[in-house]
């Protein structure tokens, strides 16, 4: 954590297809104010493109943890997550799935497919800055991370 | 084959055997080989009313009954050919024939033996040549009678299974719709709160950044739009709620209504509290119900008992009471009679005028002004669907000014077994302690 703090900032990943959440995430952010590095991609398989440094990502930074959304276009956010969870260059890298589904189902899929962390998107951007502040508290600076 | 219809005999050869089958006909099959006897006993019966079929021959006959259900056969014994006593054998095997009634006509010096011979084909009646007009009327008459009397049942019943079967299905359409709109009233309340959420975080966004810094328009703009998107979350989470009670009910078990009293005065505890509100909960029975629901029930009733309260502090009596039949309380207005509680939440707040007691149970209903009391007006909507998934029914009554009373009852069963559960199977969400009411 120190090392990351000493470099300047720590990169995340964020796979959303919404821009109205994007840059909600970017404004939370910027609130909690911490430097983070935000990298943004819209959809499963530029994810997995970017994650793999194939073109045009292929100078692209090994994210620190990856905001995954669940509905995704071209491919689901459930099958990136499995296809990371199952790549032995990725696995460790933590996932939180930021999704707007309460549903049980998809909570156990999720942890099934070996998510880091389950969240639901908040209702208002006064919890949604809340739950921002939380997670990079918590996994960026209370967790120990590879 | 002879046939008339009581305008006539006709003797010309007739082109059918088969007469009309109308309601309220019962046909005559009269069967002789003369056409003398035929035409006299066409005479003697046209009175009556009925289509009258004429055969001269036992195979005329048959063909005749396979043809019609008759109400009667007038079977002259001898005849060439096939006797009157083959042709009732042979009557007896056809499928229309089987329980005909049938007189046989014989000359008086026909022996015993051959009488009781008749008797054990089937025959009902011995007519003896020569035939009174009036034992003939009379007779016949009688198996008309009888005959518009089976047929009136048969119709009767054929009526009674056919509105069953339309009643059936009926409500298993009813069941379905209930059901689809249930389902539809869920995803579309949570499509709706995705894109509610945008506008609510940006809103607040907005305000967070620029409040103060635009004009006082623009921070009243913002103001509005805000309330706006606020009171649409709530509304859409209260309908989701609503919609829930059918979609996401649990099976229903056996509940100690006096522990979920319990965990409603500690939910409740900051509200009591803060209006100094007494409960006075009564000794409440255990019974077969959907404890989540039951939870959400008591607590939207006391929620509501405290929230509209007098100048005094409020003072809430719970109850409840077993009735063998249900049917006497107010609450049931006939219907079967079961045995059920009915439980009782009495306060003493502002009451409800008597014009709106069963308007307020509708979804979204609100008899105050916003600023008034807060709330969306759904918590005794899921009240009275909640108690309506178990089979009771809800009612208040209340004066202004004089505290409202608010029953309702759940019987001990339904047919004999408990109200279906739902097939959901997800467990049913915690319900917010959010608890407006509607009254």
């Amino acid at each position: 954590m120190l090392e990351q703090s000493r470099r300047g900032g720590v990169e995340v990943l964020l796979v959303e297809d919404n821009p109205g959440d994007v840059r909600l995430t970017r404004e939370a952010l910027s609130e909690a104010h911490r430097e983070v590095s935000l990298n943004v991609v819209n959809d499963g398989l530029d994810a997995l493109r970017y994650l793999r440094r194939e073109p045009p990502y292929a100078s692209a930074p090994r994210p620190n943890l990856i905001l995954l959304d669940l509905n995704l276009p071209k491919k689901d956010g459930r099958e990136v997550l499995e296809e990371i969870k199952t790549d032995a260059e990725l696995k460790e890298i933590p996932v939180v799935v930021m999704t707007t589904s309460d549903a049980q189902a998809d909570i156990r899929r999720a942890y099934g497919l070996h998510a880091n962390c389950y969240v639901t998107k908040p209702a208002d951007f006064d919890a949604f800055v809340t739950l921002v502040k939380s997670l990079e508290q918590f996994w960026l600076s209370v967790a120990r991370i590879p | 084959m002879l046939e008339g219809n009581g305008s006539g005999p006709a003797l010309a050869a007739a082109d059918t055997t088969k007469v009309t089958a109308a309601n309220g006909h019962a046909p005559i099959l009269l069967v002789d080989d003369t056409r003398d006897n035929l035409i006299l006993f066409y005479s003697m019966l046209k009175i009556l009313g009925q289509p009258i079929v004429m055969a001269s021959s036992g195979q005329e006959a048959l063909d005749a009954c396979r043809e019609n259900d008759f109400a009667v056969i007038l079977l002259d014994v001898q005849m060439p050919g096939m006797d009157g006593f083959e042709v009732a054998g042979r009557v007896r095997e056809t499928e229309r024939g089987q329980t005909t009634p049938i007189i046989f006509v014989t000359a008086l010096h026909t022996d015993q033996g051959k009488v009781s011979r008749g008797y054990s084909l089937g025959a009902v009646d011995y007519l003896f040549k020569p035939v009174a007009l009036e034992t003939l009327r009379a007779k016949v008459a009688a198996f008309i009678d009888l005959f518009l009397q089976k047929q009136a049942l048969r119709q009767a019943l054929v009526r009674a299974r056919e509105a069953e079967r339309q009643l059936t299905e009926q409500a298993a359409e009813l069941r379905r719709s209930n059901e689809e709109l249930e389902q539809f009233a869920y995803v579309a309340s949570h499509d709706l709160k995705e894109p509610l959420r945008m506008v609510t975080s940006y809103v607040q966004l907005l305000a967070r950044r620029y409040a103060g810094k635009l004009d006082a328009d623009a921070d009243e703009f913002i103001g509005f739009a805000t309330e706006g998107a606020t009171r649409m979350r709530t509304l859409i989470d209260d309908l989701l709620k609503y919609s829930r009670v059918g979609t996401r009910g649990t099976e229903f078990a056996p509940i100690d209504c006096g522990k979920v009293l319990n965990v409603i005065s500690a939910n409740l505890e900051v509200a009591i509290a803060e209006s100094g509100a007494e409960l006075r909960i009564d000794p409440l029975p255990t019974i077969i119900a959907d404890e989540r629901q039951f939870e959400q029930l008591f607590q939207n009733l006391l929620a509501n008992a405290i929230k509209f309260r007098g100048e005094s502090n409020p003072v809430v009596h719970v109850s409840a009471r077993h009735f063998d039949d249900l049917t006497t309380t107010p609450l049931h207005n006939g219907g079967h009679s079961h045995p059920g509680w009915m439980f009782s939440v009495r306060d003493n707040g502002i009451g409800i005028d008597p014009q709106f007691a069963s308007k307020i149970f509708l979804i979204f209903q609100r008899l105050h002004q916003r600023n008034e009391y807060p709330g969306t007006g759904i918590g005794l909507a899921v009240c009275k669907k909640i108690v309506e998934r178990h089979g009771g029914r809800i009612n208040v009554d209340s004066k202004p000014g004089e505290g409202a009373t608010f029953r309702f009852t759940i019987p001990d069963k339904i047919n004999g077994h408990p109200v279906r559960p739902n097939s959901g199977k997800e467990i049913q969400e915690t319900c917010s302690s959010n608890h407006e009411g509607a009254a």
